[in-house]
């Protein structure tokens, strides 16, 4: 049997200590195989976003296991946390969080030299990707000077230059119009079939849910479904 | 509410409110608190001279002279006080080494220049051959009561035994050249001996050949010319040309700019800071305080909520100021007053120092909230609802292609300084002032040092002899000729008022006038204007010159005790020996009524001739052109130690600046460190972003610190100039190299610092913050 990109044992995570604890995470266990298109789903609160912080090395389980990439990420250091940010995940957020002092172009060369691509290597892949995503003209252009839809696409460039295994979207539509986060949903959808990474979009929009191959519901901090749906037809 | 309110902010500013106390406290508390010592060391001299009766005036004459002539001269001038001495020439015997002596026959009960018993007893009577001794030269010899000292005078060698150490107003600071006003500690071994004890030990029982007296109207003027007239003086020191009180003054004067520079620079530090991070302040509540004009509170009091935390941190930085003015005005004073020997310092605590720090303080923070405060009152409410605004970021392409040379990390802490020009300008100018003013301290201090080096390597001589007595010119030559000298060059000295013609007040000054030969060639004068002396045409040194206000080719009226002439300015020359005015020694010798005699020779010997030439009786001293240079020496190392403390803080107070910007960077950017750390870039390549822009930061400042310290160096060497020698101004790279990088070395701890903090954060909350608009 073939060993899931990620896999989470009866994890179990909450905020504040002592009875003022919170817990958002509770008791939960997921398997995501490679080259899917999860989508995560449920209200607000319910813990989506510490799920994928979680699977994304930004915070860390305190109770069950969590594995990702081959990397056990319950035990790991600091450094080796870090060096899994930087070969194994890609990051999608929802304000974009391009470096502002950066153009286009060497926001997605950040995104690519921390993994250790050299410079003109990383500049090549770089600008292949910016044209994919439709910005090959807006290389040269700061954050600030590009709307939002464009500062996503630089942002999906970004997460994607490194050549992740695993890209992780927090709420990637969260802050565009209808008409933008269509496009962007149909573009990472496009590069989930080109090429074959798993992407973990986490959403409390429906209709975001039904672009995925699996949903997986979240309520109150538990699982409740996960499923995967049906494959035509897309409708967002 | 507003209460409330403010000690929220100041608590949420945390480390940066200490910073900002840190600096407002030790900018304006280091400038005062110099003011402060500057006041204390004066204040101690003062009570020093006082209680130990430093005299108006103190004659010495070539010869002996009755004591009741001398004492019914002091009657005729109607002295308030008076005491007659025998100060003797001799050598101090301590196994191998030999040390230029005087020996000082006094009254027991001294009416003046009394001693300061510093270990052991005083004077008494019944032991004649108990001395009491400078306690420089003890300290340096490891002398202490009841040790047995030999001195030689004339031709008699004294076996005397040491009762106690004392200092002397009279003798602060003594040294064996004090031609030179650079004090060769220890150089002169004082050794007091009751009057009537000294007479009998050196055979000339009822003699004196020193006059101390009180003058109504001091030291200077027509009693004092009455007192000397017709005597024959070998030197004439009113109070105001004593040696120590000139040095001291001299310390005094040249150390009171300090206060204001660094008062200058400490306060535009601090008061960029305040603004700053009021600003920030102002920034990130933008939000809170347009809801707060929204639901109807009027501008005045939302201005409040601004003032009202900079009263506090301006309240709480005064009360540091005030305490770092007498902490440092403390460390400074009791180190100058040790270094000068006084035997205790005086703190009397002046409210001058003290209200200035507090006042500067005060103003420096209050100014510095005015800024951000008049943008609150035309702040729109709706405007501010939408809270922090965020600029757009652009950047001429050559400017992107030289911030884009390093990786990404490095790009981006280098345009993160782009980005925020006004704080990245105000850190840089801060850091430039802070370097620029440590490293102007080493320009002085180096500026010093090659300048009295440079007048000794130009000097033929090695070294110095004064004569007990005049004696004519040819058995001079002959004297140094016999004892083994290469060349001899006799001079004669002696006291002279001098006064420019047609000076309505008649004031003049004090010099001591020397006749050189026709063609000096030991005795080199470094001219800075004009030729060497000539018939009728006098050579004075720069400070004389200034006093006098003269310049080439003006008269001056020239007076000793016997004679009067009318001389011109031929040169104006640099000298370490400030006091002295060169004329060809024929016609000095005349106007000092020695005619075809000399009183000292200068030599070009190795030192065992200089020792046979000390051991001959019409020897009265020989100093060594290397002893004055040591002396000076151990006098800048002195100095130094003081510079050292100015430049720590003014270092320290550069490297709270660079944490204090650093910091408000770091908060303004918490998001963006969180996007680099999800990234996956770590410790190595954080740190190399912050220290990137720290170090950026610092060496900007450092190219700018260079014209910034010598801008600061130069009036401070020209007001050591007027106050002791012409130092000229020589900035070389070792003075900037010593403090620049310390400054680096600081700057990349501060990096380290907020490369901790942007390492600790928590990167999943912060990470989701709007990062761009």
């Amino acid at each position: 049997m073939t060993e899931p990109l990620v896999s989470l044992e009866r994890v179990g995570k909450a905020y504040g200590s002592g009875t003022a604890g919170q817990a958002v995470l509770e008791d939960l266990s997921l398997e995501i195989a490679g080259g899917q298109l999860v989508v995560v789903h449920g209200p607000s609160g319910c813990g989506k976003t510490t799920l994928l912080n979680l699977i994304g090395g930004l915070d860390r389980v305190d109770d069950g296991r969590i594995r990702s990439c081959g990397t056990d990420l319950t035990h790991a250091s600091r450094p080796e946390l870090t060096a899994y940010r930087a070969h194994s995940v890609g990051f999608i957020f929802q304000f974009y969080n391009l470096l502002p002092t950066l153009t286009a172009l060497e926001n997605v060369e950040a995104g690519v030299r921390v993994a250790g691509v050299e410079r003109e290597e990383a500049r090549t892949r770089s600008s292949a990707l910016l044209e994919r995503v439709g910005l090959g003209d807006l290389a040269g252009r700061f954050p600030a000077q590009l709307s939002g839809g464009e500062q996503q696409r630089v942002a999906i460039a970004r997460a994607l230059a490194k050549r992740p295994r695993l890209l992780l979207a927090d709420e990637p539509t969260g802050n565009l119009d209808e008409q933008t986060s269509a496009d962007v949903l149909e573009l990472i959808r496009e590069l989930n079939r080109e090429t074959g990474i798993t992407f973990v979009i986490v959403s409390h929009n429906p209709a975001i849910a039904e672009t995925g191959d699996r949903v997986v519901r979240l309520s109150h901090g538990r699982l409740v479904e996960s499923a995967a749906v049906a494959p035509e037809p897309r409708v967002l | 509410m507003l209460a409330r309110k403010a000690l929220r902010d100041l608590r949420a500013m945390g480390l940066r409110a200490v910073l900002i106390v840190a600096v407002i406290g030790a900018g304006p508390g280091t400038a005062a608190g110099i003011a402060l010592a500057l006041h204390d060391v004066a204040q101690t001299r003062d009570a020093f001279y006082a209680r130990y009766a430093l005299a108006d005036l103190d004659v010495r004459l070539r010869r002996p002279l009755g004591e009741e002539t001398l004492r019914a001269r002091a009657r005729a001038v109607d002295a308030r006080r008076s005491e007659t001495r025998l100060i003797l020439p001799g050598v101090a015997l301590r196994g191998r080494s030999q040390t230029t002596a005087e020996l000082v026959g006094m009254p027991l009960r001294a009416p003046l220049n009394r001693l300061a018993i510093t270990a052991g007893d005083g004077l008494d009577g019944g032991a004649p051959r108990g001395v009491v001794l400078d306690a420089d030269y003890a300290d340096r010899f490891g002398i202490r009561p009841g040790d047995r000292l030999r001195l030689r005078v004339g031709d008699r060698t004294l076996a005397l035994r040491v009762r106690g150490l004392a200092r002397s107003p009279e003798y602060l600071l003594a040294t064996a050249n004090p031609d030179y006003l650079v004090p060769q500690r220890g150089s002169l071994a004082v050794a007091f001996l009751p009057l009537v004890a000294a007479q009998r030990l050196t055979g000339l029982r009822g003699l004196a050949n020193d006059l101390a007296v009180d003058l109504p109207g001091g030291g200077t003027g027509q009693r004092a010319r009455q007192l000397a007239a017709g005597l024959p003086t070998a030197r004439v020191t009113p109070r105001s040309r004593q040696y120590g009180l000139r040095l001291t003054e001299a310390d005094v004067h040249s150390f009171s700019i300090f206060a204001p520079v660094m008062g200058a620079v400490f306060g535009i530090v601090g008061l960029l800071l305040i603004a700053l991070s009021l600003r920030r302040l102002v920034s990130s509540q933008r939000r809170e305080l347009g809801a707060l004009l929204a639901i109807g509170y009027r501008p005045c009091t939302v201005v409040a909520t601004v003032l009202l935390p900079a009263a506090a941190l301006a309240v709480l930085g005064a009360a540091f100021a005030v305490a770092v003015t007498i902490g440092v005005g403390r460390l400074v004073a009791d180190d100058y007053s040790s270094a000068v020997g006084f035997p205790a310092t005086r703190h009397p605590l002046d409210a001058g120092p003290l209200a200035l720090a507090a006042g500067l303080a005060l103003g420096a923070t209050l100014l510095a909230a005015l800024v951000p405060a008049v943008r609150l009152a035309r702040l729109d409410p709706i405007d501010a609802l939408r809270g922090e605004r965020v600029g757009s970021f652009e950047l001429p392409a050559w400017l992107q292609r030289i911030t884009a040379i390093g990786p990404p990390a490095l790009t981006y802490g280098l345009r993160g300084l782009l980005r925020r020009p006004l704080l990245s300008a105000a850190t840089v100018v801060s850091i430039a002032g802070a370097i620029g003013l440590a490293a102007a301290l080493n320009i002085l201090v180096s500026s010093t040092n090659s300048s009295v080096d440079a007048e000794f390597a130009g000097q033929g001589w090695t070294h110095a002899a004064n004569l007990a007595h005049p004696l004519p010119v040819a058995r001079v030559t002959a004297l140094a000729r016999d004892a083994g000298a290469r060349r001899a060059e006799p001079t004669v000295k002696g006291p002279a008022e001098l006064s420019a013609t047609g000076s309505r007040t008649g004031a003049g000054t004090g010099v001591q006038l020397a006749g050189l030969p026709a063609r000096p060639a030991l005795l080199r004068l470094d001219l800075t204007a004009g030729s060497g002396p000539a018939p009728g045409r006098i050579v004075l040194s720069a400070q004389t010159a200034r006093k006098l206000g003269v310049g080439l080719g003006d008269r001056l009226a020239l007076r000793t005790s016997a004679h009067r002439a009318t001389v011109a300015v031929g040169g104006i020359a640099r000298t370490l020996a400030g006091e002295e005015s060169y004329l060809p020694r024929d016609e000095a010798a005349r106007l000092l009524d020695l005619p075809g005699q000399a009183t000292s020779v200068l030599i070009d010997a190795r030192a065992p001739a200089a020792q046979r030439l000390r051991a001959d009786p019409a020897v009265a001293s020989v100093t060594s052109k290397a002893s004055a240079l040591t002396a000076e020496r151990e006098l800048l190392d002195e100095l130094t130690r003081l510079v050292s403390i100015l430049q720590t803080i003014s270092l320290g107070v550069g490297a709270l600046f660079l944490v204090s910007t650093l910091a408000l960077s770091y908060l303004d950017r918490r998001g963006e460190f969180a996007t680099l750390a999800a990234l996956g870039y770590g410790r190595r390549q954080i740190g190399a972003a912050v220290a990137g822009e720290a170090l950026a930061q610092t060496l900007v400042a450092a190219a700018l610190s260079v014209p910034l310290g010598i801008l600061i160096a130069s009036p401070l060497s020209q007001r050591i100039a007027q106050a002791w020698f012409e130092i000229g101004l020589h900035p070389e790279p070792p003075s900037f190299l010593l403090v620049i990088v310390p400054a680096l070395a600081l700057a990349l701890l501060a990096a380290a610092h907020a490369t901790r903090r942007a390492l600790r954060l928590n990167i999943a909350a912060t990470v989701r913050g709007r990062l761009i608009g």
